[in-house]
């Protein structure tokens, strides 16, 4: 494969282990270029161990790590922009000393990034404490400046561990903005989140973990067309204690999920939805809504990763 | 390697810019100079000023004058500190009358007519004790005049009993200077003082840019950890980088202050006279510090042996803080690491007092090897007396390795430690890390 082609980041059999718990199983991923791609999985689940290996910050135990189609290498990493999950900064530092700081950690000079650092404090309405002590900002600026620091030496890579966490909904819109932006530059974007609706807004692929393994990956159109199954939105025009029941009935249907007077009704393979429909009017069911909807992404994760999974991994400490 | 030079230059100019460092490097000048000025006030005056003091010759044979004559001629030259200045009476009370005589003069510096007397016994030729009483007697410098001239007096009085012509007596007694020299290795010779001094000088350095600077980095390590900073450093940088990085760039800060306190010590020594004018000295004591005080010149082996041992010495123990920063969770905890880390380094600077009166003994020999111990021993032995070329090597090749095997080790326990926040790690724990990373 040509350099130029070669995924942005791809992973083989790449796993992970401390003592006796396993954080990552042998794990393959491939990042596309200029992909957004969305790392979900519930807390614990294995998304900060894989990008960290990812980002030589710590050794997977087996597997082979390519980033731009080269092994993991000083000039690989200088073309990727990282937010880690846990955010930290120099406190007692100037806000200019410790971003033209992050730029040298990237092989830019001061020199270099000085113009760049005093268009992006502008950008995030930071010029005017640019030469204040971070710590003397409130912790969404100290989040901005990180920010800043991840995507100053413009990287082909953005990494972004649970980026919107403690962002306020002014801040994650201007976040949503420039990860917009640094797609439509064919940046590729890689972000783990928990939170599914964000995912779900941005990326175009996604890879979803749980306990150290992958249960789903791909374009969101693939991972709805393998994963999910299609489901027949009802709502009923009146809610009765019965309704659901004589719904269930009906020999097509598999599953029924009830919310108030809406009802998310799972067909048995291969059945017609519109013999569905059929059986309901024939048996007087008043309806406000009839949808044949796709999955959401959200319905396929609680699917695949299981509730008590996500419940069971919370408890593990965080490694 | 290169993304070491960013966080070294980080760490200095932080180092630098920090108000400690400020402080630090004013105080330090001041501390010297004020010390060097306190000592004029002090010591200047502490012998200075007139002694009136009363000679009660009881001997009957005019010895109290002689000791007048000779206290007026005696003179050590230029001093360094105020020369006192006498009022000299002589009483020649009947040698019998010694509790009278006693009592009145003891009633008279009570009085504070006179300062001090002195009791010269009538049996004084054949070893007689003289006695001196007043409120001064702690003064030294009055007591050993006195006592060097009655001495002498009684000294000349004896052989001129013994047929000893009086004319060629000054000339016998004439004092005999000796002049103390150091033979070095090939035979050179120097001011043992001045050696000593600098021996000393060299362990202290080392002693008090570990101290305060081993444990500058062990709190940026936990400042790092405790803030979550290092993950994003070492997405970018190698933990041992990192690691190497922060020992270098504070390690440099530190060896800045020391130079800049050195500078000062050095403007003080050859312009001692000028700053102890403006600080109103007295002109005696200018004289003395004009042309008297020159800097020890240091031999080329010498100072190159010094900022090798330094470096090695430097490296090690920093690198060890940094181990103790990495591994605990709190300041607290830290504390009881540091101890276990700072005793050979004590132990060090002990055996090089010790080699610096014996520098070929047992126990400085093997403290000059062994590496913990070897940068505080070594300079100190080096300049002190000649040290077998072979044994310098074996002692600078174990340091460097040592230090290189620590830093190695060092970067394993960082990768893992700085990423565990929780409990204090067990003595296991920490071994499992090593083989994790």
């Amino acid at each position: 494969m040509s350099q130029d082609t070669a995924p942005a980041i791809e992973l083989r059999g790449v796993s992970k282990s401390y003592d006796t718990f396993q954080a990552v199983k042998p794990l393959d991923l491939v990042v596309p270029r200029g992909a957004t791609y969305g790392l979900l999985g519930p807390n614990g689940a294995g998304k900060t161990t894989t990008i960290r290996m990812a980002l030589r910050i710590i050794q997977p135990d087996t597997g082979d790590i390519r980033i731009l189609g080269e092994p993991l290498s000083q000039e690989g990493l200088d073309r990727i922009g990282y937010l880690p999950e846990e955010r930290g900064v120099y406190r007692r530092m100037k806000v200019r000393k410790l971003l033209s700081f992050f730029a040298e950690l990237k092989g830019v000079s001061s020199r270099d990034s000085k113009p760049r650092i005093e268009e992006w404090l502008e950008r995030m309405e930071l010029t005017d404490r640019a030469d204040a002590k971070v710590q003397e900002l409130s912790k969404g600026m100290q989040q901005k400046i990180q920010f800043i620091g991840a995507i100053l030496h413009d990287p082909e890579i953005v990494v972004l561990d649970e980026p919107f966490s403690g962002l306020d909904p002014i801040n994650q819109r201007v976040l949503r903005e420039i990860v917009t932006e640094l797609k439509q530059k064919g940046r590729t974007i890689i972000f783990s989140t928990h939170i599914i609706e964000h995912a779900e807004r941005i990326c175009d692929h996604v890879c979803i973990i749980a306990r150290g393994s992958k249960v789903a990956d791909g374009t969101i159109a693939n991972v709805k067309r393998e994963h999910g199954t299609e489901y027949i939105a009802l709502r009923l025009e009146e809610w009765s204690a019965d309704a659901a029941g004589s719904v269930r009935r009906i020999g097509e249907v598999a599953q029924v999920r009830e919310h108030g007077t809406e009802l998310e009704v799972t067909l048995r393979d291969g059945a017609d939805p519109q013999a569905l429909l059929q059986q309901l009017v024939r048996g007087g069911m008043r309806l406000r809504r009839f949808e044949i909807a796709e999955p959401t992404l959200e319905q396929i994760f609680i699917e695949r990763v299981g509730a008590q999974t996500a419940q069971a991994q919370e408890e593990l400490v965080h490694v | 390697m290169s993304r070491m030079v960013p966080v070294i230059k980080r760490e200095f100019t932080e180092a630098v810019g920090s108000k400690a460092f400020l402080i630090g490097t004013i105080v330090g000048p001041l501390l010297i100079f004020g010390m060097f000025g306190l000592q004029f006030l002090v010591l200047a005056k502490a012998g200075g000023g007139e002694h009136r003091v009363a000679l009660l010759d009881a001997t009957g044979r005019g010895i109290g004058e002689r000791v007048v004559e000779r206290m007026n001629e005696q003179d050590d030259g230029p001093s360094f500190i105020e020369r006192a200045t006498y009022a000299l009476s002589v009483e020649t009370p009947p040698p019998s009358a010694k509790q009278d005589a006693v009592a009145t003069a003891s009633g008279r510096v009570v009085a504070e007519e006179l300062d001090g007397f002195l009791w010269i016994p009538p049996d004084v030729m054949s070893g007689g004790t003289v006695e001196y009483e007043g409120s001064n007697a702690t003064n030294s410098q009055v007591t050993n005049e006195l006592r060097r001239a009655v001495e002498r007096v009684v000294q000349s009085e004896r052989l001129r009993e013994e047929g000893i012509d009086e004319d060629r007596l000054g000339g016998a007694l004439e004092a005999v200077p000796m002049n103390v020299v150091k033979t070095g290795e090939s035979g050179e010779v120097g001011n043992p003082e001045a050696a000593l001094m600098m021996a000393f000088g060299m362990a202290f350095a080392i002693y008090i840019v570990v101290i305060m600077y081993g444990q500058s980095i062990m709190t940026s390590v936990q400042e790092e950890k405790r803030d979550r900073i290092v993950e994003l450093i070492v997405s970018s940088v190698r933990a041992r980088d990192l690691l190497v990085g922060k020992v270098l760039g504070i390690g440099s800060a530190g060896v800045l202050q020391m130079l800049i306190w050195v500078a000062a010590a050095a403007l003080l020594l050859t312009q001692g006279a000028l700053i102890a004018g403006a600080l109103g000295a007295g002109e005696s004591t200018i004289e003395s510090l004009s042309g008297g005080s020159v800097l020890p010149s240091v031999p080329l082996s010498v100072g190159v042996a010094f900022v090798l041992y330094f470096a090695g010495g430097f490296l090690l123990f920093a690198t060890l803080f940094a181990i103790i920063g990495a591994i605990v969770t709190n300041p607290q905890e830290a504390q009881q690491f540091v101890f276990p880390v700072l005793m050979p380094f004590i132990l060090g600077l002990f055996i090089a007092m010790a080699a610096a009166q014996n520098p070929n003994s047992t126990v400085a020999v093997i403290g000059s090897i062994v590496p913990l111990t070897s940068p505080m021993v070594m300079p100190v032995r080096i300049s002190v007396g000649g040290v077998d070329w072979m044994q310098m090597a074996v002692s600078l090749v174990l340091l460097f390795a040592t230090a290189a095997a620590v830093i190695w080790l060092a970067a394993k326990i960082y990768r893992v430690a700085i990423f565990a926040t929780g409990q204090k790690p067990t003595g296991r724990e920490i071994v499992r890390w090593m083989k994790a990373a």
